[in-house]
């Protein structure tokens, strides 16, 4: 068998030992708020996250497209100096470690993945999703109200993740392999587990059952994305406008939501520069603003409508996955207490 | 005598002069900043200043009397560029609160009723009052940066685009908690215009908008929001025009806001 079981007392030592050879990046809280970030000792690492929280404030999708990246550089004379492919190759130097993701959060990566992949391979995307393992932490209950993950089907992914570790008792937890890169590390580090038992094996497949009967789906996805099309010129739309505030926050805590603009910095020599991606929110007056002074979402009707376009029409419709994971960060961190819920339960005629 | 450098003045009116400091505090850049331009006019920062003309000439501060205007309009035309910078520039600054109460008691708080009749007093102005505006650089004081990047991008033969996003970008990009969301404290962030990196919430204070709203702000949400929330429209009024009292966008809007309320904005500080 290739899973193992590990202590939950020894996870600080495991970490403790994958920092030598990877950066890892794991649940830390910075200013009262939970996040992923870089650590370099267990000691830096919020283990109360994985079991209580569960969902740090921004996803994993910082990981993989920062807030502020370069994706060029330029010389007025000469054009582009660095590309994006040659800046990606620069920087491909030591592997991350992603200790104690979600399921959903998962699900996100994968289907960021996708889309950076699907038409034209992003470059800066695409390397640092291939140096970076990942090992997940399962969930066996709705980590908290506004979880939807059930309904949107994304608490149990099939692929993106290295090691999935599932908690089988108050003390232990099973590292179940999902790769060879997975079942490497779980070598590599053969001395932190313990072989599985037969007892524990049972706890496991009781802990897999028990996560079927606790999760619930609120509402059924299917034709959601015609639904929400033949609601088009719903008054729905209206309603929340008249609340939603177009501050962004949903967008940005959004493990999938990816859009950015781009700025250029100019150096001070006037010579050279470096064009630099930073997120940005279809909620905003002008995103969808193009040359020649035309806009395509002028009023904010429109702009609240599209991000559930995008998530629940386009995105199914295109890849064949859902938009949203049903990870409810759009609902907690909403100053205006909308919830993604009752607009699309609203907009198929379902009252609460 | 020509020179090939674009000729720069830098002057004030009435502020705290923190935007000519902000400036001279950009020290990492100066010396490269002194290769691209050359500096004729800078009370602040060092002697024998020209008085124009000026290829682009900086202007802090507000007007808040009828000899600074006439200084304006002469200085207006000595530049062939002329940029606002920071808040009281741009929008009036927070003395143009003043323009909130009635002229009659300001003179005689100040000046005694004695004096009140040898000092009249206009409203405050931001400089687009008086004269034309060329561009608008924001924040108090005025973002260091916005300024360099501005001289950057005028001599490359541009200029800059304001971005147009609320500060709640920026403080998310942080990964700031929401003091507005989670403590009820009025940040107005969501409507007022990012740039300075979330300076305010970064720090557990309230955005107050210090550069200004952005186009199409959902100012109807964000007050009903914060009324919901249990501010009076006094205190939002108070948060909203605080450095921005002269931003007409907002200004159209708070007053029909305080009609809906049956009460009457003009002279709402005693
Ligand atoms: S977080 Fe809420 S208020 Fe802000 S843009 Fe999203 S839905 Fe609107
Ligand atoms: S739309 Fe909301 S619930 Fe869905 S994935 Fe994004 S943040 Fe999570
Ligand atoms: S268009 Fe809107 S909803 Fe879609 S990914 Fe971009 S920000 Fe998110
Ligand atoms: S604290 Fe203010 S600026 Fe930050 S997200 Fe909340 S409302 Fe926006």
């Amino acid at each position: 068998m290739y899973s193992k079981i590990i202590l939950q007392k020894d996870l600080p030592k495991l970490v403790d030992e994958l920092v030598n050879d990877h950066i890892v990046v794991a649940p830390t809280k910075a200013k009262n708020v939970p996040t992923f970030s870089e650590v370099r000792s267990s000691e830096e690492v919020e283990f109360s996250i994985l079991f209580n929280e569960k969902l740090p404030m921004i996803p994993l999708k910082k990981i993989f497209l920062p807030s502020q990246q370069t994706v060029f550089k330029y010389s007025l004379s000469e054009g582009v100096t660095e590309s994006c492919e040659e800046l990606a190759a620069r920087v491909a130097e030591k592997k991350i470690l992603v200790f104690g993701a979600s399921p959903c959060d998962i699900t996100g990566v994968n289907v960021l993945n996708r889309i950076f992949h699907e038409y034209y391979t992003d470059a800066l995307f695409s390397q640092i999703r291939d140096r970076t393992v990942i090992i997940g932490m399962n969930c066996l209950d709705h980590c908290y109200e506004n979880c939807f993950c059930e309904t949107m089907h994304s608490n149990d992914p099939k692929s993106g993740y290295d090691i999935m570790l599932t908690p089988i008792s108050k003390t232990k937890l099973i590292a179940v392999p999902n790769s060879d890169k997975g079942k490497a590390l779980l070598r590599t580090h053969g001395e932190i587990f313990q072989e599985v038992t037969t007892k524990d094996h049972q706890a496991y497949l009781k802990a897999l059952e028990q996560k079927r009967l606790n999760f619930k789906s609120e509402f059924p996805v299917e034709g959601l994305a015609s639904e929400i099309e033949d609601n088009f010129e719903s008054s729905v739309w209206e309603e929340f406008t008249k609340k939603c505030l177009f501050c962004g926050s949903c967008t940005f805590v959004c493990p999938t939501c990816y859009c950015f603009s781009t700025k250029d910095n100019l150096s001070i020599d006037l010579k050279t520069g470096e064009r630099i991606r930073d997120w940005d929110s279809c909620y905003y007056p002008e995103f969808a603003l193009v040359a020649g002074g035309h806009n395509f979402r002028e009023h904010q009707s429109q702009r609240f409508r599209y991000r559930y376009l995008h998530k629940f029409v386009d995105i199914p419709r295109r890849y064949n996955l859902e938009g949203c994971v049903g990870c409810g960060r759009c609902i907690t961190y909403c100053p205006a207490n909308i919830d993604v819920r009752d607009v699309l339960k609203m907009i198929r005629g379902v009252s609460n | 005598m020509a020179t090939a450098k674009p000729q720069i003045g830098i002057v004030g009116f009435t502020g705290c002069a923190g935007c000519q400091l902000s400036i001279l505090d950009l020290e990492d850049e100066l010396l490269d900043l002194l290769q691209l331009v050359d500096i004729i006019d800078f009370r602040m920062a060092m002697t024998g200043n020209k008085e124009g003309p000026y290829d682009i000439l900086f202007v802090e501060g507000s007007i808040v009397n009828e000899k600074q205007e006439e200084e304006l309009k002469e200085l207006r035309k000595k530049a062939k560029i002329l940029v606002a910078i920071g808040t009281c520039a741009v929008f009036g600054g927070v003395q143009a609160l003043r323009n909130f109460m009635n002229d009659e008691q300001v003179r005689v708080r100040q000046y005694g009723t004695e004096g009140a009749k040898k000092h009249p007093v206009i409203k405050v102005k931001p400089l687009n009052q008086v004269v034309k505006v060329d561009h608008y650089l924001l924040e108090c004081p005025v973002n260091k940066y916005d300024f360099l990047n501005f001289v950057k991008y005028v001599l490359a033969g541009g200029a800059p685009k304001l971005p147009n996003i609320p500060v709640c970008q920026q403080c998310k990009e942080k990964g700031n908690r929401c003091i507005f969301l989670e403590d009820g404290i009025l940040c107005m962030g969501p409507v007022m215009q990012a740039g300075c990196g979330a300076l305010c919430p970064s720090h557990n204070l309230p955005c107050d908008g210090c550069r200004g709203s952005i186009l199409q702000a959902a100012y109807q949400q964000q007050v009903d929001l914060m009324l919901e929330k249990g501010a009076s429209i006094e205190d939002i009024t108070r948060h909203l025009l605080k450095y921005t009292a002269e931003d007409e966008q907002l200004k159209a809007f708070l007053r029909e806001k305080w009609k809906e309320q049956g009460k009457k904005m003009e002279y709402f500080i005693e």
